[in-house]
């Protein structure tokens, strides 16, 4: 009696034993060919003819495909098309075989110009229009061959098609999804949406008809909206997630001494400044941007919220942009008194009451609190504003702040980082900024094609915007981001994923 | 024998409060709370930094000579913010309190002194407040009116409100069929003096140690929503926030999260073991 119940515990404590290693085996497999993300924020939309959001970059880019494709060093190569440029106002531009979306739909030489045309028609209101800058039309010259015709010469033509207004969407699904195409987007990309739940999981499945062959590594992107960066950067140290966004800078060197992960870290080519509203009081006197400016010392943010990382910044060219970057350029010197002499003879009460608008970033919030600190030593009185991530491109369109953060992910091309902001037309133009001196510069910048020229029309530009003050340019964040030591995969200076080659060792 | 008896009569009175800080538990929350109120009142002055001046050249040094406990990742002390967030702590508890105990006392004296409609419609009112989880509720009412401190202590009066109400009713149960009150009551005298001058001081005991035990989880209420960014706003320190920002800089500065949580532990222990102490001193069965 006693052995047979001995046996039979024993087998069932065997069976106890066994059971969780034969559970694991076929998860270990599963979880092999999926990717868990950790990125700050759910995107807006998913619609690249709307999408503005800062936080979108990291999704758009597996989702959707490009026309032309720009690699970490800023060279261009063919995406979806190859072209050829026949004359400073033609770019002919030929498609590959057989290419499909992600509905079975076919991407040809129509569905490219309805794309382009929905860009630039005004009806639609998308931001996409001004990265097209002087296009005149597209035309359709064969089933796979179409042609793009400008009234101005636009250098930054090809690398403006390897970002969000080169992607090429199925405009089946336009029509029939109408406003839920920005929940169920429907595009060209190595994968296509699965599944979107709301700041929880967006989840893309891998797309067989995908031009480069369904040779992704990964079979699942799941991305995970987790704000906090110290729940990102543990869930990364459990390995829930094998590549988080947005590590925070002080961790930087604590991790390097943990071989289970790898930092990866470049000089972005975006740009970390806070736009002053100046269609109102009391920053669109421009003495007053100019006494803020010069009460905040950049080299203070560098060291106490970027613990060394990145670069000090005074305008909006980044060092990332080799060819346009101004060494020479120095902004208002840091000088606490003098900026309460400039202030004081505004003649404006002193203290100045003025709201700093952040998102709730610990980054941004420490940014906050140290320009609170020294502009109150000029005669400002700084409240602090926190939203969520989701809420600034609205405060931002809506001008409702004094002083907001307007960070820019930033473009290969000089353009991309100054046209749409200080233009006075710009789409980016939060600052509500007008000058009569850098709107034809920046325009004309963009129609010259020798660089050199460029360089110095943008290095002039820069001077005035220093001058003028509409934004606070404080830092060039390195792009910083982790993932476990065993992935590989390609960063990119403008911090988006483009994860195709990304696979596990 | 008649002044022997007195005497006996009055001494128990006298060795019951005189427990209260020989017995070691309640010693010990009365002598934290002291310290706690202490540094809340005066610390403030005696240290040499102020909370919310930044060092932006001395950021995030460990406890030395110059800074006893350090100083946070903006480079402002740590013992100073420690010591103004005691004031906000203490602000924050004997606001919620205070202001729940001026509201919920009265609603529930009336309502169990009078019965009937009024006792239903009150309580009533107070179980949709009891049906959420305190903290829930209070988050609930910052993230609808903003953070700040003053709504950070008008959430937490609203969570403490129908706890006190319910106490303050189950008193007044307990009294309004005593002797005593019929009396009253025959001697002509009107219902809300006999509230005022026999009901209420009868209730007092259970209110107070009610009280003190709140006080304890309103100061934890407060720490939980500073913590999560719904509480108190920087730069003005409070044991939640100073976590909050302590949460980035784990691996760097430990201290920074250790003195902020000793501070918020130490203290609720204090007022809960003062509460304990509370009830056990005037436990009727003496």
């Amino acid at each position: 009696m006693t052995r047979s119940i001995d046996v039979s515990r024993r087998a069932v404590i065997g069976a106890a034993l066994a059971t969780p290693v034969v559970l694991r085996a076929p998860t270990a497999r599963a979880q092999a060919s999926t990717l868990n993300i950790g990125v700050v924020s759910d995107p807006v939309t998913l619609d690249p003819a709307f999408s503005a959001s800062f936080f979108e970059t990291q999704v758009v880019y597996n989702l959707h495909e490009t026309l032309l494709i720009a690699h970490p060093d800023g060279s261009v190569t063919p995406g979806l098309a190859s072209y050829t440029m026949a004359d400073p106002l033609t770019y002919n531009f030929t498609l590959r075989e057989n290419l499909t979306f992600h509905d079975g739909t076919p991407l040809d030489a129509e569905a490219v110009r309805a794309n382009i045309e929905r860009y630039n028609d005004p009806a639609t209101g998308s931001i996409r229009r001004a990265d097209y800058g002087p296009f005149k039309a597209v035309t359709v010259t064969g089933p796979r061959t179409f042609t793009i015709t400008l009234s101005a010469p636009y250098a930054p033509l090809p690398l403006v098609l390897t970002n969000r207004a080169g992607m090429i969407v199925s405009p089946a699904a336009i029509k029939s999804l109408g406003a839920d195409f920005a929940s169920h987007a429907v595009g060209a990309g190595a994968w296509k949406l699965a599944s979107w739940t709301k700041n929880s999981e967006l989840v893309l499945e891998a797309f067989p008809g995908y031009w480069q062959g369904a040779k992704q590594g990964f079979q699942r992107l799941v991305f995970h909206s987790l704000p906090d960066e110290t729940a990102r950067l543990a869930n990364l140290r459990s390995g829930t997630l094998q590549l988080i966004d947005s590590v925070p800078p002080q961790a930087v060197a604590t991790l390097a001494k943990e071989s289970a992960i790898k930092v990866a870290q470049m000089p972005g080519v975006g740009f970390n400044a806070f736009a002053f509203n100046c269609t109102r009081v009391p920053f669109a006197d421009v003495r007053v941007r100019q006494a803020f400016t010069a009460a905040v010392d950049p080299s203070v943010v560098q060291n106490v919220v970027y613990f060394g990382t990145g670069q000090v910044s005074h305008g909006p060219l980044s060092p990332a942009i080799g060819w346009a970057f101004d060494k020479s350029a120095t902004g208002i010197k840091p000088d606490a008194a003098h900026a309460k002499s400039l202030l004081q003879a505004v003649g404006v009460t002193l203290p100045v009451a003025v709201a700093i608008t952040v998102t709730n970033s610990p980054q941004m919030v420490r940014i906050a609190q140290i320009l609170q600190a020294q502009a109150g030593q000029a005669g400002f009185k700084v409240e602090i504003k926190q939203i969520d991530a989701t809420s600034l491109i609205t405060v931002l369109r809506q001008r409702d702040f004094d002083l907001c953060m307007a960070p820019w992910s930033g473009r290969y091309d000089p353009d991309g980082n100054m046209f749409f902001y200080f233009t006075n037309d710009g789409p980016n133009n939060f600052a509500g900024y007008h000058s009569d001196i850098v709107t034809p510069l920046l325009t004309q910048a963009r129609s010259v094609t020798v660089q050199s020229e460029r360089a110095a029309l943008y290095h002039k530009a820069q001077a005035q915007l220093i001058n003028d003050a509409p934004m606070l340019f404080l830092h060039f964040d390195a792009i910083l981001q982790a993932a476990t030591a065993k992935l590989r995969w390609t960063q990119y200076p403008d911090a988006a994923f483009r994860l195709f080659d990304a696979h596990m060792t | 024998m008649s002044s022997a008896l007195a005497r006996v009569a009055l001494r128990p009175e006298r060795s019951a409060w005189w427990r209260l800080l020989t017995e070691p538990r309640s010693a010990l929350g009365v002598l934290i709370a002291v310290v706690v109120l202490l540094a809340a009142l005066f610390g403030p002055m005696l240290s040499s930094y102020t909370p919310e001046s930044p060092d932006f050249l001395a950021t995030l040094a460990p406890p030395s000579g110059m800074h006893w406990l350090g100083t946070d990742d903006l480079g402002r002390d740590v013992l100073a913010r420690i010591l103004y967030g005691a004031r906000v702590s203490l602000l924050v508890g004997l606001s919620s309190v205070g202001a729940a105990l001026l509201l919920g006392l009265p609603i529930g004296l009336v309502s169990g002194y009078a019965g009937g409609w009024t006792d239903s419609v009150l309580m009533r009112c107070m179980d949709v407040l009891l049906a959420f989880p305190g903290i829930l509720l209070a988050l609930g009412i910052t993230a609808a009116l903003g953070a700040s401190l003053s709504n950070t202590i008008l959430a937490i009066a609203v969570v403490n409100l129908p706890v006190l109400a319910r106490v303050a009713r189950g008193q007044a149960l307990a009294v309004r069929g005593l002797d005593f009150v019929t009396a009253e009551r025959a001697l002509g005298f009107k219902e809300a003096t006999i509230l005022w001058r026999c009901v209420l001081p009868n209730t007092l005991s259970p209110i107070l140690v009610q009280a003190s035990v709140l006080l304890a989880s309103s100061i934890i209420t407060e720490a939980y929503l500073s913590f999560l960014g719904l509480g108190v706003q920087p730069p003005i320190p409070s044991w939640g926030n100073m976590l909050h920002d302590a949460v980035g800089f784990l691996d760097q500065a430990a201290w920074l999260a250790w003195f902020p949580g000793a501070a918020i532990f130490l203290t609720v222990l204090a007022f809960n073991l003062l509460g304990d102490g509370l009830r056990d001193r005037l436990d009727p069965r003496d």
